[in-house]
């Protein structure tokens, strides 16, 4: 009997589409499903978390600062009598505000060149001697203040975790515990770009809040273009090619004008730092 | 963004390897028509006019790495779950040359039929997490001088 081993048929083992098309059609589908999956968890996220009680912020941040651990992260504490002058400040701000009588407001000033101010659990907020030796007067300090005293108010620093822990533990979930992993990094991108759209949401939140505290303590809304003066013009990176102003401070610049077009104010002047801080605060280096 | 690297490994890969598994299969061809002349057979035995003739093993083996165009289209399949077809093509390659070494072995020790081929194939990385796979296949059978 004559054996011989034929060509064999190429279609049989190997695939007809090509590898790329594959590719953009399984991209695609991961990222539609996981947007949606994410929006989906954020906004039950949004709902449940508000359940928490203020108090469990409390108490989580007492055990927090018990161990130093806020210190180390955040930075040395700054002098205590600008401290002392902030606290006064934040606490006639939030009787403006209408802020619960049980969500009080701890200020922590620190010692750090950055232009920045961070509200966190349990009514504490950080703020940056870099940003204080920014603001000229009292009513961009306030808008600042304001701005992280609304923060609290709207229960915004619980719900942010609450959000991205559900994101967290829902990529886990999928991908399994190892966090080194492709389909990990792939799917925590996605969880991450949602969650800073939401986040967006916040900051206006926040900014409207703010902006009618300072309408009722002030009568004006003086400070408030000063801030985001300040805030686009540290954005100017000079390494940044991109000379465009971040959109969300556009945005935030732009309702700043409307607010002050439907509230007509009394235009009283700026009310100047008092002298000592000028002296005591670090100077500006720009 | 830490997706950038990541991107342009992808980009790489694709590139490279689509060209290196072109060419490869080309001389897989090549070969193919050239040793069509060895006969393999999967039979334990030969038939039995053949039982005098003498033996020998003759073997090919072939590591073909995955590129990290495959590695990430892989990933993203074993999420949603179905053929992941970018492996197809490296496992095809890989059997083809492994057959075709162990055929151009017989060729050399003069053996013009393979009797008892069998395939082995390992994961060179054994699917550690993060880590870009090699595959390896091994064809061995007795070859009849």
């Amino acid at each position: 009997m004559e054996y011989e081993n034929p060509q064999i048929d190429e279609t049989i083992n190997l695939p007809a589409e090509h590898p790329l098309k594959d590719f953009v059609i399984l991209l695609t589908g991961v990222a539609a499903f996981a947007l949606a999956t994410f929006y989906m968890l954020i906004l039950l996220a949004d709902y449940a978390t508000r359940y928490i009680p203020f108090s469990f912020e409390q108490t989580l941040m007492d055990q927090l600062e018990q161990f130093s651990a806020l210190e180390q992260v955040m930075g040395q504490p700054g002098d205590e009598e600008i401290e002392q002058y902030l606290q006064a400040l934040a606490d006639e701000l939030a009787i403006a505000q209408q802020l619960p009588g049980d969500m009080p407001i701890t200020i922590h000033y620190i010692e750090t060149p950055e232009l920045n101010a961070y509200a966190t659990l349990g009514g504490h907020i950080y703020l940056f001697s870099g940003l204080l030796a920014s603001c000229d007067d009292e009513n961009t300090l306030a808008m600042i203040l304001s701005h992280e005293i609304a923060h609290v108010h709207h229960r915004h620093p619980i719900v942010a975790l609450g959000r991205g822990f559900t994101i967290a533990v829902a990529t886990l979930s999928a991908v399994g515990a190892s966090t080194s992993d492709i389909s990990y990094k792939v799917l925590n991108y996605f969880g991450l770009a949602t969650q800073l759209s939401f986040s967006r949401q916040h900051e206006l939140e926040a900014d409207h809040t703010a902006l009618e505290t300072l309408q009722r303590h002030y009568g004006h809304v003086g400070g408030a273009d000063r801030l985001f003066e300040l805030i686009g013009n540290s954005e100017k990176n000079p390494l940044n090619t991109l000379l465009s102003t971040h959109p969300l401070t556009q945005q935030r610049r732009q309702n700043v004008v409307e607010f002050i077009d439907n509230h007509p104010g009394h235009s009283t002047p700026e009310i100047k730092l008092p002298k000592w801080i000028e002296q005591k605060r670090p100077s500006e280096n720009h | 963004m830490e997706l950038i690297p990541l991107l342009v490994l992808t980009i790489i890969g694709y590139l490279s390897g689509s060209i290196i598994e072109r060419r490869h299969f080309r001389s897989i061809r090549e070969r193919e028509s050239q040793l069509i002349g060895i006969l393999t057979f999967s039979a334990k035995l030969p038939p039995a006019e053949d039982f005098d003739k003498q033996s020998v093993l003759v073997t090919g083996n072939v590591v073909i790495s995955v590129d990290y165009f495959k590695h990430i289209s892989a990933a993203l399949r074993n999420l949603i779950g179905g053929r992941v077809i970018a492996y197809e093509t490296l496992m095809d390659r890989a059997r083809r040359e492994a057959i075709l070494r162990m055929k151009t072995d017989a060729k050399e020790k003069g053996a013009s039929q393979i009797f008892n081929v069998k395939l082995e194939t390992s994961s060179i990385s054994k699917g550690g997490a993060n880590q870009i796979g090699s595959v390896e296949v091994f064809a061995y059978g007795t070859g009849l001088i």
